[in-house]
């Protein structure tokens, strides 16, 4: 089994054109590995949400390379090259779809269920669009929901979820494939301190136990501890530090970006924890 | 069922009743519009099986009229009586009748009110021409006597025993037949003599009905009877049962297919557009929800197959709906209003499901246009 899962190289994605493009990602490289969780960080409109949906091929970079690596057994999904690597900016739209049901999971920071199925047939669909039968899709979604201490809310409809039992059956429906690369983008911006640090918990112990290569985006300090890397991005640009650095500069330079936002109450919020790494 | 269809249809049967207010405008709709379409189809049919069950249940294979007859209700057709015998010497007769019929204003005991009916004279001995289908009193007549239509008998409050009064001339009512309400005439049925009398001569009849034999064939034998009347100098016009049958369907159809097919035609838009706007509607609301599925590897023809599978579904029960009212109206109308005559045949349930069908192909159209441009990268904002 390879290490590396996603291998993007030169990126760069440009909204519009003339006068009014935007340079959204700027000639971005980066690698994601398994077992690792990446996250990547920057204020708000630095381009991350752009970035992530380039590699989960949902936009296509105006120029750049992302490979994903595609193990034997879907080979014949997709045009797969010898050594088992997928371009995906050669596929078509069908092709990508199969790529993202087949090796991807996806998190989102508005949960996105759908409104009318319960929490476990949401955690059904991605199995039973790739065609497992019924009743395996409800044992299997059923044991995952289970595990995520979600038992009693099984056949609840997302409306009547809390925003931190969504955000679980969104995880569930993420993993339930069990695919190699999760994609999260602000994951617990809707939720409170509390329940965004279960979830980040969780997405992480499953990256670790599992092997599966995460990446997040988010302007959560909180969540930093979780990340065995973290990428900076600003005007689409990435930083890349080392992680203890990274932290500081984060913690440093969102901090003052809250403080400035919100006033002191959230500067005296962030006093404790800011203590504790520094 | 293929498995990708089940999960299709599960998400498209949740989605759909998640809004059951939706559901039940959309199921009405079509249902009401499969109800109008059947019973203006029903009121169509039936009126084709009023305007000729008199001739349909006749024993007559031919019918003799004067030149230029078309329709027992547009064209009068006058003949000398007893011409019976030339036209049964004709080779392949078997026998011959003659029919007095005419339409004429009568007045209802009690109320007094005046009312056109159909009064035909027949040969009691022979019953050509007379009731088939007797559903009070009796069968057999005198002269004095009348067997009257069953719709006149219930709209008017009659009694067997009654007497009603054309012309001068009183009948007591001895039976009530069923089926011999023509559309807008009742018939009321009276010996020949009497319908003599009522017309006031003795000399003429309408009509000579034909049995044939069968050894030879209708056209031919009907050509002979021309041809042997014309040398006694006489013109006449001879029908086949089925092309007389035809005839009233034609007059039928030209006075009624400008109003009827734009009605159905009407129905049918209203069925079509209930269905086409709510799912447009809802798929409209539910755009998001697709942006997700394609997100997460749904493909466009599963988010097509969704919506499609959407129309199937209300239109399939808007059809069921639609029928199990149209079987109501067609059983309990009647009992109210007996010349209101539905007729459910196979023809119309099947034009209304093929048209439904037609409808829960294309509606899906406009919608499935919309979801081709879902952009899924919409998931990932707000
Ligand atoms: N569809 C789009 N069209 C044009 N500009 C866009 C579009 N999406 C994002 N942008 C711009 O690209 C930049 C990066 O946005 P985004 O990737 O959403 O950043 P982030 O997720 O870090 O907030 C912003 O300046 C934003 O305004
Ligand atoms: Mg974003």
């Amino acid at each position: 089994m390879p290490e590396i899962l996603i291998k993007a190289t030169n990126l760069t994605k440009i909204y519009g054109s003339g006068r009014t493009a935007v340079k959204a990602v700027d000639n971005v490289s980066l690698t994601l590995k398994r077992g690792e969780v990446v996250l990547l960080m920057g204020p708000s409109g630095s381009g991350k949400t752009t970035l992530l949906t380039l590699l989960s091929g949902l936009l296509r970079p105006t120029s750049g390379s992302i490979r994903i690596y595609s193990s034997f057994h879907a080979s014949r999904k997709f045009p797969i090259s010898a050594h088992g690597w997928v371009e995906l900016t050669e596929l078509n739209q069908d092709e990508l779809a199969k790529l993202r049901l087949e090796k991807m999971g996806f998190i989102f920071q508005h949960f996105n269920l759908l409104s009318s199925l319960t929490a476990l047939e949401n955690v059904m669909v991605p199995l039973l669009i790739r065609g497992v039968n019924k009743k395996e899709a409800r044992e299997r979604a059923k044991r995952l929901l289970v595990e995520l201490g979600l038992e009693d809310r099984l056949n609840s409809k997302p409306e009547k979820l809390s925003g931190g039992e969504q955000q679980r059956v969104s995880i569930a429906r993420a993993l339930i494939t069990d695919p190699d690369i999760i994609i999260a983008d602000e994951p617990t911006a809707n939720l409170d301190s509390k329940n965004g640090r279960e979830v980040i918990e969780l997405i992480h112990d499953r990256a670790k136990r599992d092997g599966k290569g995460v990446i997040i985006a988010t302007h959560d300090p909180r969540i930093v501890d979780f990340a065995d890397r973290i990428l900076y991005m600003e005007d689409g640009v990435i930083y890349e530090k080392d992680s203890s650095q990274a932290r500081k500069l984060l913690l440093f330079k969102e901090g003052r970006v809250l403080a400035k936002g919100m006033g002191t109450k959230v500067c005296k919020d962030l006093k404790p924890l800011i203590h504790l790494l520094f | 069922m293929p498995q990708s269809l089940r999960v299709i249809e599960m998400i498209a049967r949740k989605n759909l009743f998640h809004d059951k207010g939706r559901v039940v405008i959309s199921v009405g709709g079509v249902a009401l519009s499969v109800t109008l379409v059947i019973i203006l189809l029903g009121v169509y049919y039936g009126m084709m099986t009023l305007g000729t069950n008199y001739i349909v249940n006749t024993n007559a294979d031919l019918w003799v009229g004067q030149e230029g007859i078309h329709d027992l209700w547009h064209t009068y057709s006058l003949l000398p009586r007893g011409l019976g015998d030339e036209i049964k010497s004709v080779d392949g007769v078997e026998s011959v009748h003659e029919l007095i019929g005419r339409a004429v204003q009568i007045e209802v005991p009690g109320t007094g009110a005046k009312k056109t009916v159909y009064i035909v004279g027949f040969d009691p001995a022979s019953g050509v021409g007379g009731p088939w289908d007797i559903m009070k009193g009796s069968r057999e007549i005198k002269n004095g006597e009348a067997i009257v239509d069953h719709v006149f008998f219930v709209r008017n409050n009659l009694k067997l025993g009654d007497t009603i009064k054309v012309g001068e001339k009183e009948l007591r009512i001895v039976g009530v037949s069923k089926g011999t309400f023509a559309v807008v005439y009742p018939y009321i049925f009276v010996t020949t003599e009497d319908a003599a009398e009522i017309f006031g001569t003795t000399q003429y009849v309408n009509y000579y009905l034909v049995e044939l034999s069968g050894d030879r064939p209708a056209t031919e034998v009907a050509k002979d009877i021309t041809d042997r009347l014309k040398e006694k100098g006489m013109a006449v016009e001879i029908l086949t049962k089925e092309r007389f049958i035809q005839n009233h369907k034609d007059v039928i159809n030209e006075s009624f297919n400008s109003i009827l097919f734009p009605l159905v035609f009407i129905g049918f838009i209203i069925g079509a557009a209930v269905i086409g706007l709510t799912l447009y509607t809802m798929t409209m609301e539910k755009m998001r929800e697709y942006a997700i599925l394609k997100a997460i590897g749904a493909q466009n023809r599963f988010l097509r197959k969704i919506v499609f599978q959407q129309a199937v579904i209300i239109t399939f029960l808007g059809f069921a709906v639609g029928i199990g009212l149209s079987l109501l109206a067609t059983t309990f109308v009647p009992r109210f209003a007996p010349e209101f005559f539905v007729e459910m045949n196979s023809a119309t349930v099947g034009i209304t499901f093929a048209a439904v069908i037609g409808i829960g192909l294309l509606a899906p159209l406009i919608p499935i246009r919309r979801l081709n441009k879902v952009d899924p990268v919409v998931v990932f904002n707000a």
